[in-house]
């Protein structure tokens, strides 16, 4: 990859990536490490992406796959406990939406379970399809439509109680966020 | 296709997809047109997601993270430089090592074809016509034979050399090339086959002659380069044209 390319390919990518790696990892330290160590390896390994189009889709997949081998080997991703939703949350609505932060968006997602969590950020961060989603994450179609569809549930659910207790007192992320 | 599914199905449509590819979504949105209420609630549902959309795509980025990747790409330039320069010099030690094994391993006393090797060339001229061109001499084949990087120093013996060369042809034998001529001797069609590699037998240099089935073969090795004449002739016609 020339300097021009891998320059282009950096502007074009790089916050999507950063904020794909910030829902897997759930701090700013470890999402900006996966993204470097996936450009670091577009640099090394470069040559096998030969379709260009096929770039942004490379990306993704590989960020997943150096997420995933890091969990495997290490306890820098503790496992999030889940708090189950109640059943009678309030309807979410487009309203609702309107009132969240970027923050409180990506932190809601945090608490959820990665494998609904990584096919639900592509979906909202990437637009990607369904059918995309399960290239990058390596999963059946129908699993990621299942996981997209609980992902999305269980999404609202956690924003609707935030902003519930947001009436209360304000939300705070208790992560270390980028400067 | 009821309800249920459908906001299955539209649940994982993205707005800006083209549901036109995709038959479930297509269908989906099919029934949408007749059903007000799931026209209500995934009108209210891509609401929620474009402005979730949003808010995620403004989760904020360190502003140094650009200018860190970028820079990456020298660091990884003078590493994967070294690297390769590692890899360079280990395979040089493998390619000395290969070299002085080769060079220290015994001659072997056996055939400089072995006959299962020559029943299976031989197979090779079965097919018919077995030459890629017709020439007018030695030289033709030659110049036919430099011309698709073969190396056309061929060196026959005198006597090969002075017979009538018809063709010539490259096949394919264990993932080699082999260069195949065909010559008349005494007026008989016989065929040479050339392998450019030379043979490990002691005795390579000196044409061996065998009988495979219905055909006489001679084979030996000379100039780096290993040869196999071969024609359902009497072996004295070889043996005199060598």
């Amino acid at each position: 990859m020339d300097d021009l390319d891998y320059e282009q390919v950096v502007a074009a990518h790089h916050e999507s990536l950063y904020r794909f790696a910030f829902s897997l990892a759930g701090n700013a330290d470890d999402a900006a490490e996966l993204t470097q160590e996936t450009y670091i390896r577009l640099l090394t390994k470069g040559g096998q992406v030969r379709d260009r189009s096929k770039v942004k889709s490379w990306l993704f997949t590989t960020l997943y796959r150096v997420f995933l081998g890091w969990r495997r080997h290490a306890t820098r991703f503790p496992h999030v406990e889940i708090v189950q939703a109640d059943a009678e949350l309030p309807h979410f609505t487009a309203q609702m939406a309107d009132e969240l932060d970027s923050e409180t968006a990506m932190d809601a997602a945090l608490q959820i379970e990665e494998h609904y969590r990584a096919p639900l950020v592509l979906f909202y961060l990437q637009g990607m399809s369904y059918k995309e989603i399960a290239e990058v994450l390596d999963v059946p179609i129908g699993t990621v439509m299942s996981r997209l569809s609980r992902g999305k549930e269980l999404l609202r659910k956690r924003l609707a109680v935030r902003l519930n207790k947001s009436e209360a007192k304000p939300i705070s992320l208790n992560r270390s966020q980028p400067s | 296709m009821n309800r249920d599914e459908a906001k299955f199905i539209l649940r994982c449509h993205q707005t800006n997809g083209k549901a036109g590819e995709d038959a479930l979504i297509a269908e989906a949105l099919d029934m949408m047109k007749r059903d007000p209420e799931l026209a209500r609630w995934f009108a209210e549902e891509q609401a929620v997601d474009s402005r979730l959309a949003r808010k995620f795509g403004e989760f904020p980025v360190p502003p140094e993270l650009k200018a860190q990747l970028l820079a990456a790409r020298k660091v990884v330039a003078v590493s994967f430089w070294r690297r390769e320069r590692a890899w360079l010099m280990a395979a040089a030690a493998v390619v000395i090592l290969l070299g002085i094994v080769f060079l220290a391993r015994p001659r072997r006393d056996g055939p400089v074809v072995a006959r299962e090797q020559q029943e299976e060339i031989l197979r090779l001229v079965e097919r018919r016509p077995h030459i890629d061109v017709k020439v007018a001499g030695l030289p033709e084949v030659q110049t036919w034979l430099r011309e698709r990087n073969w190396p056309a120093e061929l060196a026959l013996p005198d006597a090969l050399k002075q017979q009538r060369y018809h063709g010539c042809g490259i096949v394919e034998w264990r993932g080699r090339r082999v260069a195949l001529i065909c010559l008349g001797v005494e007026g008989k069609h016989v065929d040479l086959f050339v392998f450019d590699q030379p043979s490990s037998a002691k005795t390579g240099n000196q044409p061996q002659f065998a009988q495979v089935g219905d055909t006489a073969t001679a084979a030996w090795t000379r100039g780096g380069q290993t040869y196999l004449l071969a024609g359902k002739v009497d072996p004295q016609i070889l043996k005199r044209s060598l």
